[in-house]
């Protein structure tokens, strides 16, 4: 990790985001470190204060990964959106490889409340709230990006306006309906399931 | 959707989020004037609003990271850290997560304590954590882990030590119980390897049944030596930022099971900040000691804040009040061993050990002796049990003994403790055991008020628990109000005494799903955390349950009851093969529930206490020294009092007591201010409660049954009447039939 600077990460990126499928498989393992990183520091859950702590575990995590508070895109839009979409892709496939690996690798029947890779904050997966993220932005793309940025890329609500020139105000009025559609849409999904 | 309607909503959702209350009910009333779909759409999206709580309110990569981390085994494990290849987790301990692992270049089983990456990330604290632990591994006594390295890997701190094949302290407690001088014999090697620390000028600090192993030879191991200084200082650095011990919020309830856990054992030397000494370790583990006699420690409070508060200013019930089989001397010793103040306390931690060591002697020449010459008239032994030492060591079991043949008498009333001499067994206590040890899934005791319910569901979770299984009890009367605002909250709350109870630190408030019923979540809760991780047979005591027949939302529990022992039903090989619920509950209440096929229960073992036949009456009579001096005088005592438990024991009690005779005792049976006063008021209170019925009764006692179907049921299953069908309808006893003629006619 260490021997990538944040200078290649950008490059990297503005590779990949014109089509350089070579740079997607030098950033995956990048972004992978980082999750490890911060799953050990996730570790001992006895360890007292942790949530700031791990907080601010995050955020290091995020600057490491292409110092993206900083960047100096000519387009800090197209840069973030690159950046947010990498994550999604990149965390999106981790849960469905690991799913599946639960799955079909052989090591035991996951009664299906269980199969859910990774938990948001209680236990959707990754995988349905990428679902339902590509019908938000189906239906109105300027949410679902504002959902990218927010939740994958790890900006703030005032750095999502200042990416997208509007005001903190108007950013936070959208993320809470996106938020709220989003979980209405799991939350129906999950009482289907059942 | 057309996107002219997303607009609309968009819109409508946006001003009403600035309004609140009847504000915005006003706004979207009059906004949605005649759409009521539109409407119906907006408030569900404000109300989803509401109800995500933290949904989505951290980035992506954390929640990725802790879902990773709660899988932390599967990711470790076959993973090589340095030379150990790690094989599998063995648990938490004090700081970090302990692996069992090989050391590849020795092909040992080694221990390997992976420290946290937060803990590790200010090299200063890691510089202070090597010295001490390396001044804690120059401590070289049998009865304290060995240290081989303190070493580091790509970033991750570890420890490797010996690996030890045993159980915690903790563990073996939960377990089978121990006899005094198993317990006392790890009590004295825990003080021998403290007395070699202390002497080396190294004081524990926290000394907790989590850092006692016993290996399978009953060798002990002491753990986590100089680690807990330096956790403390972790810990303490939280603490001071909060400013108050005593704040239940404080940032150290992270995990509270597990804070709590430690907070028993801390002394007050320790929590007033003092410079710790030798003494401070003498305290804690004087408070194990008394854990381990006692089955529960001797300051408890519901917050880590409450159990500090009475470290400091509560005085702990003597031991004797757990058992009375507890010798004088135990008890002088636990109390020295705890004194609040140190200066009080025993002063160095040999004279504490050389106090247990001859206490134990004692012990063992007392049991010697009565080896040779055995007492007579003991209860029965478990049967396989010839070797066993002889019963004055075990604790349980010692109370008949002095005075047994002298009548010595016991209040009445309330479950029949368990060493009690006046317990009689039936029938159905046979029935009852058996299904337990069967591991039936559902097993249901009933039967009107004081007939031993409470005394049958005490000797079955005991019986279960020497077995090796682990035992829960819930007491629904004792139960206070506030659990029975809403069904989940009481649903959380006996998801949290569960786990309190078979001490798990999950906490069911903390993985409870808000998108799912509360009867799902105690349910995964119960799968995930209980059955996935306890391997015995649970047991699972819930007595009083008919307080739940008059709240509203008792059918929600006893679906949920219910719903598990189907899950057995379809997977009797699943986990949940391994849970037995046993339920205990009054049949009284069928006065009041007019429709009996309402009764909650259509499934599972069920079986209802019988009233004391002769023979038994006769038994209880002998044991009481016989004042129903005849056959012919105890057969008229049973016409009185028919076989009911409760008021057999009672009256038998108050003749001993008071020296009455049977006519004595004849003669003051029905009236309210004589032995069974209190019991008889409540028939006749439950009686009042229902007029129809107490015309049924008052027909009978003037020899003209007018029962129906229905009331005669109500009337038998409740316990104020006997006979076989509505024709035959006749109190129960003939002091109830003294009685209410007294008060009915």
């Amino acid at each position: 990790m260490n021997a990538v600077s944040s200078r290649e990460i950008t490059g990297l990126l503005k590779a990949w985001s014109n089509g350089d499928q070579a740079a997607l498989e030098r950033l995956v393992p990048l972004i992978y470190d980082e999750l490890y990183r911060l799953a050990r520091g996730y570790m001992n859950r006895e360890s007292p204060g942790h949530p700031l702590q791990v907080t601010a575990l995050v955020n290091e995590a995020y600057l490491r990964l292409a110092n993206w508070k900083e960047a100096q895109w000519e387009n800090r839009a197209h840069f973030f959106g690159v950046a947010a979409q990498l994550m999604r892709r990149v965390l999106v496939d981790f849960a469905r490889n690991r799913d599946y690996e639960k799955r079909g690798g052989g090591r035991r029947h996951v009664p299906l409340d269980e199969a859910t890779a990774l938990p948001l904050q209680r236990d959707a997966d990754f995988l349905a709230l990428d679902d339902a993220l590509r019908s938000l932005s189906a239906m109105d793309p300027r949410k679902g990006h504002i959902v990218e940025l927010k939740f994958f890329a790890g900006l703030s609500v005032e750095e999502i306006a200042a990416v997208l020139q509007t005001s903190p105000r108007t950013v936070m009025r959208e993320w809470s309906l996106a938020r709220a559609w989003l979980f209405r849409e799991l939350n129906h999904k999950a009482v289907d399931e059942r | 959707m057309r996107p002219e309607k997303w607009q609309q909503i968009n819109d409508l959702y946006f001003a009403a989020l600035e309004r609140d209350g009847l504000a915005r009910a006003a706004f979207l009333e009059e906004a949605c004037a005649n759409d009521g779909d539109l409407r119906r759409e907006v408030e569900s999206l404000l109300e989803s609003n509401e109800d995500a709580g933290e949904f989505l309110s951290s980035s992506a990569l954390a929640v990725a990271a802790r879902a990773l981390a709660m899988e932390q085994d599967r990711f470790l494990i076959g993973q090589k850290i340095g030379p150990y290849q790690v094989l599998s987790l063995l648990g938490a301990g004090g700081m970090g997560q302990i692996y069992l692992a090989e050391d590849t270049r020795l092909n040992r089983k080694v221990a390997l304590k992976l420290l946290p990456h937060e803990f590790t990330r200010d090299p200063d604290r890691v510089r202070r954590f090597k010295q001490e632990a390396r001044a804690a591994s120059s401590l070289n006594h049998p009865n304290i882990l060995t240290i081989f390295e303190i070493g580091e890997h790509e970033e991750i701190h570890f420890i490797v030590t010996e690996f030890i094949d045993g159980k915690t302290l903790r563990q073996r407690l939960s377990g089978a119980s121990l006899k005094l001088t198993e317990l006392l014999d790890i009590l004295i090697q825990s003080a021998s390897a403290l007395a070699a620390a202390h002497e080396a000028g190294i004081v524990h600090r926290d000394i907790k049944p989590e850092n006692i192993m016993v290996r399978r030879d009953g060798y002990v191991k002491l753990l986590d030596f100089g680690i807990a200084k330096l956790t403390e200082q972790f810990l303490t650095g939280e603490m001071t930022r909060s400013e108050s011990l005593a704040d239940a919020s404080a940032p150290l309830v992270t995990d509270p099971g597990k804070v709590m856990g430690t907070a028993r054992y801390i002394s007050p030397d320790h929590l007033l900040g003092l410079e710790l000494d030798g003494r401070s370790d003498i305290f804690s583990l004087g408070v194990v000691l008394y854990e381990m006699v006692a089955g529960r420690a001797p300051f408890e409070g519901a917050t880590t804040g409450a159990v500090m508060a009475a470290i400091l200013n509560h005085e702990p019930l003597p031991l004797m009040r757990y058992s009375r089989a507890v010798p004088a001397e135990l008890e002088r010793i636990v109390e020295k061993a705890i004194q609040k103040d140190r200066e009080l306390r025993y002063q160095v931690i040999k004279d504490f050990m050389i106090d247990l060591k001859n206490l134990k002697l004692e012990l063992e020449v007392d049991a010697r002796l009565k080896r040779a010459h055995p007492m007579p008239a003991r209860n029965e032994r478990r049967s396989g049990d010839d070797d066993a030492p002889p019963p004055t060591e075990e604790l349980t079991d010692d109370a008949a003994q002095p005075g047994a043949t002298s009548g010595r008498l016991e209040p009445v009333g309330g479950a029949v403790p368990l060493d009690s001499r006046f317990y009689i067994e039936r029938s159905t206590d046979r029935e009852f055991h058996e299904a337990i040890e069967r591991q039936d899934s559902l097993v249901l005791v009933k039967g009107p008020r004081q007939v031993g319910k409470t005394s049958l569901l005490a000797r079955g979770l005991h019986q279960a628990r020497e077995r090796g299984a682990r035992v829960v009890l819930i007491d629904f009367q004792s139960l206070g109000q506030e659990y029975f605002a809403s069904s989940e909250k009481l649903i959380l709350s006996l998801a949290e005494t569960l786990a309190d109870q078979l001490d798990i630190d999950a906490s069911p408030s903390r993985m409870w799903n808000s998108f799912m019923s509360p009867g799902i979540n105690f349910e995964r809760f119960l799968r995930r955390e209980v059955l996935a991780k306890i391997d015995a047979q649970i047991v699972w005591g819930l007595d009083e349950v008919d307080r739940l027949f008059s709240c509203e939302f008792g059918s929600d529990i006893f679906g949920l009851f219910r719903s598990w022992y189907n899950k057995r039903a379809l997977d009797p090989e699943g986990p949940w093969k391994r849970l037995t619920q046993v339920i205990a509950y009054a049949t009284e209440a069928h006065l009041f529930i007019t429709d009996l096929n309402q009764s909650p229960f259509n499934v599972g073992t069920r079986m209802s206490l019988e009233d004391f036949n002769y023979e038994q009456v006769a038994q209880l009579n002998e044991r009481h020294g016989s004042p129903l001096r005849d056959r012919a005088e105890i057969a008229r005592y049973v016409r009185l009092v028919g076989g009911h438990p409760y008021l057999v024991r009672r009256g038998l009690h108050e003749m001993v007591a008071r020296g009455w005779t049977l006519p004595l005792l004849e003669a003051r049976a029905d009236q309210d201010e004589g032995p069974f006063g209190d019991h008889l008021r409540r028939v006749l209170l439950s009686l009042s409660q229902d007029a129809a019925l107490r015309e049924v009764v008052q027909d009978v006692l003037q020899g003209k049954p007018s029962a129906n179907t229905d009331s005669f049921y109500r009337l038998r299953s409740a316990g104020l009447m006997a006979g076989e069908s509505a024709r035959d309808l006749r109190p129960r006893c003939q002091l109830y039939a003294n009685y209410l003629e007294k008060h009915l006619l």
